[in-house]
């Protein structure tokens, strides 16, 4: 079971390692080429493949039938196809593909050993859930602002695209700000970001409630440990659910039989056909 | 049926790969501005030859990018290159090149931004259409002179250029 575990982490890490390099690459190789650097690869700009610029161009491509500036169709198709993704099994893309959520982790991992015990426990759990409904503000205030202004109005605060893109001189003040606090805070709290403001993060996680592929726990061979409680990186209780429906769930599979969860075949991903197990 | 981890990511990632595959194929799939502007939805005052010159269209002001080349907006919108670069202080040999967001470092103390949306309400000052210009949109004073001499603006954006003149 351990050396399960440790493969299945390994791969995660792996992914997220492979999807950090290639969103630093597409950053870079615009960078150079912009400075005149001659490089023989096709230059994409992050906005062209970010799938929540696919999300903020909505109501622009319903109302005036073309793309927000600096967007392409490109990032319609990668929203469309992350919403299908999440909608068989949950939003992988924030557990093993989003560089800013694999960043936050990783800084937490020094959290970790600076604060071996405190380590995402400073904020109490009814604060912190109640911290985590203010993603869903913040994608509401982004789509209405997005719509008024008719121009990409998050990246100004927005502290993916200032971790990418802080050597061009793009970047606003504000949102190199914001990737300042989320990188201390990422010492205290795991994923700050993702838990209480990430507005792409609130969309996807919504489709948690309806996946046809959700983490369940069989209440029959469940030891109550609560091991899988502990792992959870976004602090749901997984040891009291039949099937993990919470829309905090970014499915990083930490909470799994061979991660987690000592008993086999315990706590799975399984399709909605079968019985919860309570 | 119980799912491992990795079929859920392989699985994932292959139906993206599918996805961006068929979009490619069927050519719906775009990473850049095919630099084709809104057309206008009214007869506009000038209009503009396409890349193959074949058609003509009309295009919106409005939907100039940061992207476009001068050279795109004076093929797209039919003004005359030296125009342009008088405009925006651009040397002749650089304009047609010049990208439309580079006038934020060619402009970089300038007090208020000269921008892309300087190039939008200059070429709908200049085409003579109706234009909401963006909140404090600037304009060098070299381009509202020509602006000025053309005398083809309305009375409200003439107004609102004579108040957003950089000095």
């Amino acid at each position: 079971m351990e050396q399960t575990g440790k493969k299945t982490r390994k791969f995660r890490l792996r992914i997220q390692v492979v999807a950090f390099v290639v969103v630093e690459a597409l950053a870079l190789i615009k960078w150079l080429k912009e400075l005149g650097v001659a490089i023989p690869l096709p230059e994409i700009s992050l906005h062209a493949v970010c799938p929540f610029g696919g999300v903020v161009t909505i109501y622009d491509l319903l109302a005036t039938g073309s793309f927000l500036p600096k967007l392409h169709s490109a990032a319609f198709i990668l929203m469309a196809l992350g919403l299908l993704v999440a909608l068989l099994f949950g939003p992988l893309f924030c557990g093993y593909i989003c560089p800013l959520g694999s960043y936050q982790e990783w800084i937490g991992k020094l959290g970790r050993k600076l604060f071996p015990r405190r380590y995402n426990k400073w904020v109490p759990a009814r604060l912190d859930k109640a911290l985590g409904y203010l993603r869903y503000g913040v994608l509401a205030m982004v789509l209405w602002q997005t719509a008024v202004a008719g121009k990409l109005v998050f990246q100004d605060v927005d502290p993916y695209y200032a971790l990418f893109n802080f050597l061009t001189g793009e970047v606003a003040i504000s949102a190199l700000v914001v990737l300042g606090v989320v990188t201390v805070l990422s010492l205290f709290v795991e994923r700050p970001w993702c838990r209480w403001l990430c507005p792409y993060g609130a969309l996807l996680g919504l489709f948690n409630k309806i996946r046809l592929f959700p983490v369940r726990r069989n209440a029959k061979t469940c030891i109550h440990c609560k091991k899988c409680d502990k792992a959870c990186p976004m602090g749901i209780e997984v040891s009291a659910k039949g099937a993990v429906r919470d829309a905090r769930c970014i499915t990083c599979h930490e909470c799994l039989s061979g991660n987690a969860c000592p008993v086999e075949n315990t706590v799975t991903i399984s399709g909605v056909k079968e019985a919860d197990g309570k | 049926m119980k799912l491992k981890p990795q079929t859920t990511v392989w699985l994932s990632i292959a139906l993206v790969t599918v996805g961006i595959g068929i979009t490619m194929a069927t050519g719906l799939w775009q990473t850049e501005s095919n630099k084709i502007p809104r057309a206008l939805p009214t007869p506009a005052v000038v209009t503009a030859s396409d890349y193959s010159g074949s058609t003509t269209v009309q295009y919106d002001p409005a939907d100039i990018r940061g992207s476009y080349k001068f050279g795109e907006v004076s093929n797209l919108y039919g003004i005359p290159l030296e125009v342009l670069a008088q405009a925006f202080g651009i040397p002749q040999d650089d304009v047609e090149a010049f990208q439309v967001k580079g006038l934020e470092a060619l402009y970089p103390d300038a007090e208020n931004e000269i921008g892309t949306a300087s190039v939008r309400l200059f070429t709908a000052c200049y085409l003579g259409v109706a234009y909401s210009p963006a909140e404090d949109t600037w304009l060098p004073a070299s381009a509202v002179a020509i602006l000025k001499q053309r005398a083809v603006m309305s009375a409200d954006l003439a107004a609102y250029v004579a108040a957003h003149t950089l000095p």
